[in-house]
């Protein structure tokens, strides 16, 4: 009876349509379609099916990794004006956000976003965690996972002291003086960091440099990694 | 016994600084009561008393018996007791106009000529006692340092030490003096701000009665440089009022001055209005009818022009303070056409009506530019708003899809697994 009532109501609508639209593989017929079955591995991707016992809680990985393609869409776009110099950055920043058109937009959501993304990769590693989804054969994706988290961080960090406004250089500032607490090479680690004694141009240059290339190359390869694993390993049975 | 020889040292040496004074004077007029005792009491507040000036420094007599007032107080030998009021100036000028001995003080010596020069001190040479000497400003026996908050010439404290005199209506009429300067003064704009009861403006900053008047050689200013006086304080104004047609009739004929439209001592700050009406203080009470108060006219116009162009735009950014925009950009507009606005009071001095039009023209360039940014974003904001309603319907339509989507997907599922079974 349900069955019908779907039928009828797709015929009605044209439902299969819209959803094939929203769910992209109504891009993909034509030629391309025809040498490479893109279709065929959409829909047999998209339609893997979950265990059971899976529910919303399994939901925080894919809203991280969702956030940080939002991080890398508007970040891009950021890029685009954003002037990595002390004299400049400020002075940038404040132009994105006044007279770019959606510059400001684009800015809120890379900046909460970013909030987000730390927040739902510590929840994400929360269920992990109580799930005992992190025990072998999984073992080796929590290492990818931690290493994920520690590169989220890094961008959080790095990421803000790019405005260079009073805030994020004061917070760089406590920042970098904490590992210069650790004994023997606490100091020489906080001058590595801020390429100096203090902050200064020198630290910019390398916070943007980390920001924009080393860490979006490190998260690319923890992330196909930890994908890879997923799909391989699926997930973990109920308890 | 050691520790009733400590203590009997002790209570020696605690004891001490009290016959450490061994002056006769002290001891014996510290015995007395009434306004014997009182001098000594008021001289150890002093800065004499600091600075190791005695009795004997000033009245004479031998500080050194303190057990016979006759030998103590023996005029052959240079006792002078209370001296007489014409003879203070120089007795205090013994100490006070000796470089030598006022070096280490580092304070002026020429007090005294200067009080000879001042009306004070020549109506005392003709043997007028009514006038002030030293120490009907400085007090005779409690004498304190100019820079302290107590002393009657401190600086807040002037007023009403010039006052002791001048506001006594009964005094002043042997002279032909007004007594109300002072009650004026003190509703007056310096007052007022010497008082501390206009905020943000520093006490310390405005004249009291000396500044203008001097102080030991006490003169009004004469009429033709009430401008200069003034100006040592309002450069700016002054520098503008010599360029423009006031000053040069103030030379030529003694007005006007700078309290024909400020008053004197019951000074006011003046509004744009003056240029209006025919009260005093304002244009009308000299210029009627001429084109001299077409002029006025002109100026009160563009002053109240930029004044609501600055207003309106204060406005405008004041409606976007909590936006969430950064007004960095439109602030420093608005600081800078503050600075500009500011020049116009001092500038109306010179009565230029071009130059003050040209300040207009930099603000409103200012104003205008703040208005039009402010208009963009608040036009912004509203396609924000409107734009925010479609994609909330855009969501919730793919919301909806989605759960349709669910639900297709979980009907299949369902079905296979009956199949199954």
């Amino acid at each position: 009876m349900a069955d019908n009532e779907h039928k009828d109501l797709e015929k009605r609508t044209s439902f299969r349509e819209i959803i094939n639209l929203i769910s992209l593989t109504g891009f993909v017929y034509g030629p391309l379609d025809d040498r490479l079955s893109i279709r065929e591995a959409l829909e047999k991707n998209l339609k893997k099916p979950v265990p059971d016992h899976v529910n919303w809680l399994f939901c925080f990985g894919g809203v991280t990794f969702l956030l940080f393609i939002v991080q890398a869409f508007t970040g891009v776009l950021l890029l685009m004006y954003y002037q990595p110099t002390t004299a400049e950055a400020y002075k940038s920043v404040v132009h994105i956000t006044n007279n770019v058109p959606f510059g400001w937009l684009m800015r809120g959501i890379h900046h909460w976003a970013a909030n987000l993304m730390s927040v739902f990769c510590l929840l994400h590693m929360l269920r992990v965690f109580f799930y005992g989804a992190y025990k072998a054969p999984r073992d080796f994706n929590w290492v990818t996972g931690v290493m994920l988290l520690c590169v989220t961080l890094g961008f959080g960090f790095t990421g803000y002291l790019l405005p260079w406004n009073q805030i994020s250089y004061w917070a760089t500032t406590v920042g970098t003086e904490v590992p210069s607490a650790m004994p023997v090479a606490g100091d020489l680690i906080k001058m590595l960091i801020r390429g100096g004694s203090d902050i200064s141009q020198a630290t910019l240059t390398r916070f943007f440099a980390i920001h924009v290339l080393i860490l979006p190359a490190a998260i690319a390869v923890f992330l196909i990694s930890h994908f890879l694993m997923i799909r391989r390993q699926g997930i973990s049975e109920a308890l | 016994m050691l520790v009733c020889t400590l203590l009997l040292i002790s209570s020696v040496i605690a004891v001490a600084p009290v016959f450490a004074e061994n002056n006769g004077c002290v001891t014996c007029h510290r015995g007395l009561d009434g306004e014997a005792q009182k001098v000594v009491t008021q001289w150890e507040t002093s800065i004499h008393k600091a600075e190791g000036i005695y009795c004997q420094d000033c009245h004479g007599g031998n500080p050194l018996v303190d057990d016979d007032m006759d030998k103590a107080m023996y005029q052959a030998k240079g006792f002078i007791g209370k001296p007489s009021k014409k003879a203070v100036p120089e007795l205090c000028a013994k100490c006070h106009s000796d470089t030598v001995r006022m070096r280490k003080y580092n304070v002026r010596t020429d007090q005294y000529d200067q009080y000879k020069t001042s009306i004070h001190g020549i109506q005392l040479e003709k043997g007028d006692t009514n006038v002030a000497v030293c120490s009907n400003c400085h007090g005779a026996h409690d004498i304190k340092k100019v820079n302290d908050p107590g002393s009657s010439v401190y600086y807040t404290n002037v007023p009403d030490t010039c006052g002791k005199c001048h506001a006594d209506s009964q005094l002043m009429s042997k002279y032909g003096i007004k007594a109300e300067q002072l009650a004026l003064y003190k509703e007056g704009y310096h007052g007022q701000i010497l008082y501390g009861k206009v905020k943000d403006k520093n006490p310390a900053l405005v004249p009291n009665c000396a500044t203008c008047h001097g102080t030991h050689g006490a003169t009004p200013p004469g009429v033709k440089d009430v401008a200069e006086v003034c100006g040592s304080c309002h450069g700016t104004v002054l520098d503008k009022f010599r360029e423009g047609p006031h000053y040069a009739a103030l030379q030529k004929n003694g007005s006007p001055k700078c309290y024909d439209c400020h008053g004197s001592h019951k000074n006011k700050m003046l509004a744009p209005e003056m240029f209006q009406g025919v009260e005093s203080g304002h244009c009308g009470a000299c210029h009627q009818g001429n084109d001299i108060q077409q002029l006025a006219k002109d100026i009160y116009a563009v002053i109240l022009d930029t004044k609501g162009e600055v207003d309106r735009a204060n406005k405008e950014v004041l409606s976007i303070e909590y936006s969430g925009r950064n007004n960095q950009d439109i602030e420093d507009l608005m600081n800078e056409a503050g600075t500009y606005y500011k020049e116009i009071g001092p500038l109306t001095h010179s009565l230029n009506l071009e130059k003050i039009n040209e300040l207009k023209t930099k603000i409103t360039a200012n104003t205008d530019k703040v208005q039009q940014t402010v208009s963009e974003f608040k036009q912004g904001l509203d396609m924000r708003k409107k734009n925010l309603v479609y994609y909330l319907v855009i969501i919730v339509l793919i919301v909806i899809l989605l759960y349709a989507k669910l639900r297709v997907v979980t009907d299949e599922y369902e079905r296979t697994a009956k199949k199954k079974s």
